[in-house]
């Protein structure tokens, strides 16, 4: 598995961690009604669950399965990839910040934009390796 | 395919379709009201009930291997998650609208506390015991 992968599933596995405590937390004070704070937690369970598990596992499980080049470097320059992790990670951290302070409107679009802009240069360095060779059923 | 792995992505397609069968008559005039209690527990069955559940079983059967004897890592500690996972998710579907309302019996209460601890189980068994296959690829 190449480093990235292996760097972008096992931070989606922190998510993942992080995530499911926040949601076991909110499902405990539904039933027992005693850690109302809890709540404000729910934004940061969502971003970690959606963008920081699932997408990090997913475009890190792409990253290494998805056809390779026959040139090195086999799975394409890795610079576009490496920024787009590294941007849309520094954008849910900005993104679960951002909902609490205080008027961060902007700083949780800025967040929004980073992420947006990490994933479409991960896509990039992905486009081209979605083809099928001729004469191939698959 | 190992057998785990298709019982966790049989088990994940099944609550996908039980999770937009309830969503569907949930929209039907004069149940909205009821079913509206019910919309967080239905989002869940299709987020941790289908979509985890079908990471889980891809990841299990497609991520590295260990070794030709151990392929996958601990057996015994993918069906805990499995069990642990289905298990949390159900009792949470049957308890969440119920225990809610705490001036009713404990009996929910008790139910939907399990299937909290249930699904954090899941999550952390299953990062534990798939967490070293991902380690990256020796350059030669």
């Amino acid at each position: 598995m190449p480093r990235l992968s292996s760097w972008m599933i096992r931070v989606s596995y922190l998510y993942l961690f992080i995530g499911a405590t926040i949601g076991a937390l909110l499902l405990v004070n539904k039933a027992t009604g005693d850690i109302q704070w809890i709540w404000v937690m729910l934004p940061a369970h969502i971003e970690c669950m959606i963008i920081g598990f699932i997408m990090n596992l997913v475009l890190g499980t792409a990253y290494w399965i998805f056809p390779r080049y026959f040139k090195k470097p086999n799975r394409g320059h890795p610079v576009p990839a490496w920024s787009g992790f590294v941007l849309v990670n520094l954008g849910v951290l900005i993104v679960v910040f951002a909902h609490y302070l205080p008027s961060a409107e902007i700083l949780l679009g800025a967040g929004r934009m980073t992420e947006v802009i990490g994933i479409v240069l991960f896509v990039s360095s992905l486009w081209f390796r979605v083809y099928s060779p001729p004469h191939s059923d698959g | 395919m190992p057998a785990l792995s298709r019982w966790y992505i049989r088990s994940g397609i099944l609550w996908l379709v039980i999770a937009l069968g309830l969503w569907v008559v949930s929209e039907i005039p004069g149940l909205q009201s009821f079913f509206s209690l019910w919309m967080p527990s239905i989002f869940h069955l299709i987020t941790v009930g289908w979509i985890t559940q079908l990471i889980f079983g891809v990841a299990w059967w497609m991520f590295p291997r260990y070794t030709k004897e151990n392929p996958r890592g601990h057996e015994w500690m993918g069906w805990v998650t499995f069990g642990a996972l289905n298990t949390g998710v159900l009792l949470r579907l049957v308890s969440e609208p119920y225990a809610m309302d705490h001036s009713k019996s404990g009996f929910f209460m008790w139910i939907l506390l399990l299937a909290a601890f249930l699904q954090w189980l899941a999550a952390v068994l299953f990062i534990l015991n798939t967490w070293k296959r991902l380690e990256p690829r020796k350059k030669k």
